[in-house]
């Protein structure tokens, strides 16, 4: 870790993922904030402002996070910050008719459930390009 | 108004000239469908000129003749049947024989035509041919749209068993890790939650499982006169620890009335409106489940103080796999089957459930079941 902690935003519609990653990041020393729904996640993440994001897909919808996603590389009051899928949906094939901005920050997309070396090991990649 | 490409191939003008005549103002009415049918007639003269048009414009029935100049109408049949289009085929002959019938039924021929023929036999043929035509492309259809939901509910369960699945392993691996230190006293509330989400995954399982057996009508029922006041006292203690747990207090007026149901069925209305209101309700609250006869008919109310629902939210609530995903209920588990089921078991009785609620102040289920009152 650097000397100031990095902050790490979950988004998430699952408490246990939630609960879980956050025990998991925070023993590695990351500052870590929460959001149940994509539309919980856009109210906090001006507050928050998070380094990166790990964002669930299904939530309110069945793609909720890809929104989100867009949103975040299209809106300009959004900051842009990247952004790893976490998904027990796989590479589902039809997420690949998003618009392609809604792919322009996602960094790395991860298999549902991750362990916790892939979660930190990940997380450390894209912060530390 | 809708169409019929019909094809009609014969080397004699004047006879495709009084066929199309005969069957250009034709119209086919099936009596539950919206729409009627007509036919858009094209001619061809020869086997030839046929397969061109079939080629380039397709058609849905087809009137030939056996005898044509060139290639014969079975030739004709045995190129569609091979390219297996489809095409129902009337073929016209003159000539009888037992041979060109087994030939041309054997290349998918719907009908045989004997000349000379008059216009109603005409007619006749053609219509039953062409009603043949269109129940077997709307099975077909409904057949593609049944297999589509079928994908899409397995697809929606699938997801919705791996999530505790994922759960599970996170903290699973979250133990093996030693995460949070060496003392196995603080994983107790991961093993805690471990337990609880597959004891919802179980839940799933079994929800999943009475949702198709009501569906496929497999599910064996013993319609039989209980005391409506008895199976609600042991309802309410199935949910009186839940309820104490968060302080939710649970009053019932229900009149001692005798009712003739499938007793599983009952259980299944019951729990599923005593459990929502237990699970969406503040700490705290109240739930007031009260009955009614009218006539024959009872009617259950179930109204609790809880967390409510706004109008789009009620809106989607009996659908499969719906679970209303916002700020208040994230710390809830559930599947989303409960009310879908509870719906079907209603409809059982030709009964009707109803819901009112209001964002923040609480929801109240009212359910219908007509003439089981004894």
């Amino acid at each position: 870790m650097t000397t100031t902690a990095k902050k790490v935003f979950l988004v998430d519609d699952d408490i246990d993922i939630i609960t879980q990653n956050r025990m998991v990041l925070e023993a590695k020393g990351y500052v870590v904030a929460d959001a149940a729904s994509a539309k919980e996640a856009e109210e906090k993440i001006g507050d928050f402002a998070p380094d990166i994001i790990i964002l669930d897909v299904m939530m309110e919808h069945p793609k909720a996070g890809l929104e989100f996603a867009g949103k975040i590389a299209t809106e300009e009051d959004l900051p842009k910050i990247p952004i790893i899928l976490l998904t027990s949906d796989g590479l589902n094939p039809s997420w690949l008719a998003s618009p392609n901005f809604t792919w322009a920050r996602i960094s790395k997309v991860l298999d549902k459930p991750v362990t916790p070396e892939k979660l930190t090991e990940a997380i450390e990649k894209i912060l530390n390009k | 108004m809708k169409n019929i490409r019909l094809l009609i191939v014969d080397d004699d003008p004047r006879m495709r000239e009084s066929c199309s005549m005969l069957l250009e103002s034709l119209q086919i009415r099936l009596p539950w469908l919206e729409d009627d049918y007509q036919f858009r007639i094209t001619e061809a003269g020869t086997a030839e000129e046929a397969q061109t048009v079939i080629d380039n414009d397709g058609a849905d029935m087809m009137l030939l003749d056996q005898l044509l100049p060139g290639l014969q109408g079975t030739d004709l049949l045995e190129y569609v049947s091979s390219q297996e289009m489809d095409i129902q085929t009337i073929m016209i002959t003159g000539n009888a024989s037992l041979d060109t019938a087994v030939n041309a039924t054997r290349n998918g021929a719907a009908e045989i035509l004997l000349k000379p023929f008059t216009p109603d036999e005409l007619r006749t043929s053609i219509t039953k041919t062409a009603k043949y035509q269109i129940l077997q492309r709307i099975v077909a259809k409904l057949d593609e749209e049944r297999k589509k939901t079928r994908f899409e509910f397995i697809r929606v369960l699938s997801h919705e068993l791996k999530s505790p699945l994922a759960a599970v392993t996170g903290y699973l691996n979250i133990m093996k890790n030693k995460t949070i230190g060496n003392d196995l006293n603080t994983y107790i509330p991961s093993i805690d939650r471990s337990i609880l989400r597959l004891d919802g995954m179980k839940r799933l399982i079994s929800d999943m499982l009475d949702l198709t057996r009501i569906e496929s009508g497999i599910k064996a029922r013993t319609i039989e006169e209980y005391s409506l006041t008895e199976i609600v006292s042991e309802m309410v203690e199935g949910v009186r620890q839940q309820a104490e747990e968060r302080k939710i207090k649970i009053y019932t007026e229900i009149p001692d009335f005798k009712i003739t149901v499938d007793r599983v069925d009952i259980e299944i209305i019951l729990t599923n409106l005593l459990t929502n209101a237990v699970k969406y309700n503040n700490e705290g609250g109240e739930i007031r489940l009260t009955a009614h006869s009218i006539g024959k008919a009872l009617k259950i109310q179930c109204k609790d103080t809880g967390i409510g629902m706004t109008e789009e939210e009620t809106d989607r609530l009996f659908k499969e796999f719906t679970r209303i995903r916002n700020e208040k209920t994230k710390n809830i588990l559930g599947n989303g089957l409960g009310l879908s089921i509870l719906k079907k078991v209603i409809t059982l009785y030709n009964g009707e459930v109803n819901v009112e609620s209001k964002f923040g102040e609480g929801t109240e289920f009212t359910v219908i079941l007509p003439g089981i009152i004894t």
